[in-house]
């Protein structure tokens, strides 16, 4: 490039296209549309986009829904070469045939992260079949949606990552979706509709994230499942359960998380699980498991301690312990290695914790249940209220 | 070593690379700030250059001596391990506060030696100074040429090379005025509201379809069904002679229409369902003579209803040809009609 005078060279004109193209994806899309108007060499760069991006600061609380389609199509059409990124953010038309349109431009595309949220109040917008032949997608993130694949759906070969948020779609459909796509990393199913069994199969899925109403979920083959969060809304549903289905489902569900780093529980979920028969310690170690969050767990509700006695007995290596307790009672305390750990965690972390009651075992001797009270009450306590109270679990 | 001793501290024992300039200076760097640019490290595994003067790796010539400085400023401070994300956070703001010129000369130099964390950063800081500003004020600070006709400032999105895909959106338009117009039929009774929205729609659509602010415009619509079932017939040549010039844009009557070619089928790997947007089949059925006049009428009320709703500052602000449909401009029979309502006043 000749080096004109400093002081009145165009430099940012004669850029490479690819740093030309960096420096546009950086601006909101109208404003790397508008340098269309900046000079003749300015007037088409925009058209290689790497990405398009319609959200609040394209829309501009401007109210005239047509005109605001007409520009999609008009970007949509213009725009030149692969397209890596496409983005819906809460339109303010909502569902309309239109997006249908645009997800079927896409198509010659090759697009890779395909994003579309739509705002509650709006009816649900139906995905069309278009969309089920994005095969490069590696993102794809839905809100407000119905999907229905069609039979010839294969899956996603190149998925990695899966949100969907209030998405309507049937259970087996979805297990069938996700089973599809096997490089699968991420997995988000939040207020989805009711789902009876959700059974993911995903060898590859490292995080999963389910928020809202199953009644059983099955882990047929998460090998690599580092960080789960799981939150049933309503417990009601799981509650018909015969005590042995309830059983395997735990039997089987942690075994299948070899590599479970953080478990994010809520309490409805740990309920689903037993009704009867909670085990003193799982049948595997949660080895890898580092940070456990709680929550919502009913601390005077025997199951749910007793399956967070039972988590924190198989976790040896739990360094963080969230929870939102203020009253604990622990009854039958050993003074077990594992369940002082567990009390420790809960004072050091219960940050609204006002009473925390230690029943000992019935029979334990005295000395001991001296030197265990000992112990405890030295441990540090973050809540400023809270009262620890030590005594034997009664007689019967 | 065994030379007896010697009083001189030996100095550490770098290993340099040599490379050379685009200007023909050659000079020496450090070897492990110079690996950190994948141009140059490949040079050096790959070809072995670089080891002495003689064979001095050459350096693309977007990299002057100066920008070579600073880039290697840049790697020797981020090859090393043990810097945090703080750290660097801190020194990359202090690095890419520089001026523009030499922001751009950065940027370039740094894509061409293919180090990427850099021209991230450049882009980042060159598009926060693009950011929010006004086009006026974005060629001030960038010595931008303000070379562009009123007209064409006006009219941003035009095409130049006649796209088949903005008859695709010539389509859909007429597609979607049909379907508003069944509606209209459906509905005995009219609300205000809607027919406000259905006029604007028609508005638009016939603005696409025309081109011309009058009645020629309808015309082509009609024109433009009987060329589609003669899909092979250029288009009719009273409006439009963007689109008679192209050549046969086949595949964009393909894609759209599912059941009439079957050269489709083979290129795009996707079954329509009967109910697809795009079909182009059954596209407008002639207006009759109270419509077309109606939209006439419409089409001058529509432009004056926009100038006034559209409140100025947003009309500066969006300045994508201030919404304006691009179509227009292309099937604008090669003079093309801007419609004065619309858009940017100058």
């Amino acid at each position: 490039m000749k080096r004109n005078k400093r002081s009145t060279s165009d430099v940012i004109s004669n850029l490479p296209s690819n740093v030309t193209k960096n420096i546009l994806k950086d601006l909101p899309l109208r404003e790397a549309v508008r340098t269309s108007i900046l000079s003749s060499k300015w007037r088409y760069k925009w058209k290689k986009l790497p990405q398009l991006v319609f959200d609040d600061t394209f829309f501009l609380k401007v109210r005239d829904n047509e005109k605001l389609k007409a520009v999609i199509y008009q970007v949509l059409l213009f725009h030149q070469g692969p397209l890596m990124k496409f983005e819906l953010w809460y339109p303010p038309f909502g569902s309309c045939l239109d997006i249908n349109n645009w997800i079927f431009i896409l198509l010659t595309k090759n697009i890779q992260e395909f994003s579309f949220y739509l705002e509650a109040g709006f009816p649900y917008h139906e995905i069309p079949r278009h969309l089920y032949s994005l095969l490069q997608l590696r993102e794809l993130n839905l809100s407000y949606c119905i999907l229905k694949p069609p039979p010839t759906f294969k899956g996603f070969s190149r998925l990695v990552n899966l949100d969907f948020c209030h998405v309507n779609i049937s259970s087996k459909m979805c297990g069938l979706f996700i089973s599809n796509c096997p490089l699968l990393e991420q997995l988000s199913l939040r207020h989805c509709a009711d789902f009876d069994s959700l059974e993911i199969n995903a060898p590859n899925l490292k995080y999963f994230d389910f928020f809202g109403i199953f009644v059983s979920v099955s882990l047929e083959n998460t090998p690599l499942l580092a960080e789960i969060s799981v939150t049933l809304i309503s417990w009601g549903t799981t509650r018909d359960k015969e005590p042995e289905e309830a059983d395997s489902e735990w039997v089987k569900f942690f075994p299948s998380l070899p590599a479970i780093e953080k478990m994010n529980l809520h309490g409805a979920f740990l309920e689903s699980f037993a009704a009867y028969n909670v085990p003193e310690r799982l049948p595997c170690t949660l080895n890898q498991l580092k940070v456990l969050i709680l929550y919502d767990v009913c601390y005077s509700n025997l199951d749910h301690v007793s399956w967070a006695l039972c988590l924190l007995r198989s976790s040896p290596n739990l360094r963080k312990l969230r929870s939102t307790l203020r009253e604990v009672e622990i009854l039958h305390f050993s003074g077990a290695e594992p369940e002082i750990h567990f009390v420790k965690m809960l004072l050091a972390h219960s940050k609204v914790l006002e009473r925390m009651k230690i029943l000992h075992e019935y029979g334990i001797s005295d000395e001991k249940g001296f030197a265990i009270s000992k112990e405890l009450i030295r441990f540090p306590r973050t809540s400023p209220k809270a009262e620890v109270i030590v005594d034997v679990t009664p007689d019967g | 070593m065994s030379e007896g001793t010697m009083a001189v501290v030996k100095p550490e024992m770098k290993s340099y690379i040599w490379v050379q300039t685009a200007d023909g200076s050659i000079q020496q760097v450090e070897e492990e700030v110079a690996m950190f640019c994948p141009m140059i490290c490949r040079e050096v595994l790959q070809t072995g250059m670089g080891s002495s003067k003689n064979y001095a790796i050459s350096l693309p010539q977007r990299v002057n001596p100066a920008t070579l400085g600073l880039i290697l400023d840049y790697c020797r401070f981020h090859q090393l391990q043990g810097r945090s994300n703080k750290e660097r956070k801190i020194f990359d703001e202090k690095f890419v506060r520089l001026d523009t010129e030499k922001l751009c000369e950065l940027a370039s130099a740094a894509d061409s030696l293919q180090l990427r964390p850099l021209v991230d950063l450049t882009s980042r800081a060159l598009a926060r100074m693009i950011e929010g500003r006004t086009p006026e004020e974005v060629r001030e600070i960038f010595n931008i040429p303000d070379d562009l006709t009123e007209e064409e400032k006006l009219e941003p999105l035009r095409n130049i090379t006649d796209d088949p895909h903005i008859r695709l959106l010539n389509r859909l338009y007429a597609r979607k005025r049909k379907e508003l117009k069944e509606r209209e039929q459906l509905k005995n009774i009219e609300n205000e509201e809607e027919r406000v929205d259905k006029r604007s729609v028609d508005d638009l659509l016939s603005f696409i379809n025309g081109g011309d602010g009058d009645s020629k415009g309808v015309r082509a619509i009609k024109n433009k069904k009987k060329n589609r079932k003669r899909k092979d017939q250029p288009r009719n040549s009273s409006s439009n002679n963007g689109n008679g010039d192209h050549k046969k844009t086949d595949t964009v009557d393909n894609v759209a229409s599912p059941t009439k070619s079957s050269k489709f089928q083979d290129s795009l790997p996707v079954t329509f369902s009967p109910n697809l947007e795009f079909v182009e089949d059954d596209i407008d059925d002639e207006l009759d003579p109270a419509m077309k006049e109606k939209i006439d009428r419409e089409v001058e009320d529509f432009a004056r209803r926009l100038n006034s709703v559209w409140p100025k500052r947003v009309q500066e602000s969006v300045s994508l040809g201030s919404e304006r449909l691009v179509p227009m401009s292309v099937y604008g029979s090669g003079s093309f009609n801007r419609f004065n309502g619309f858009g940017k006043q100058q």
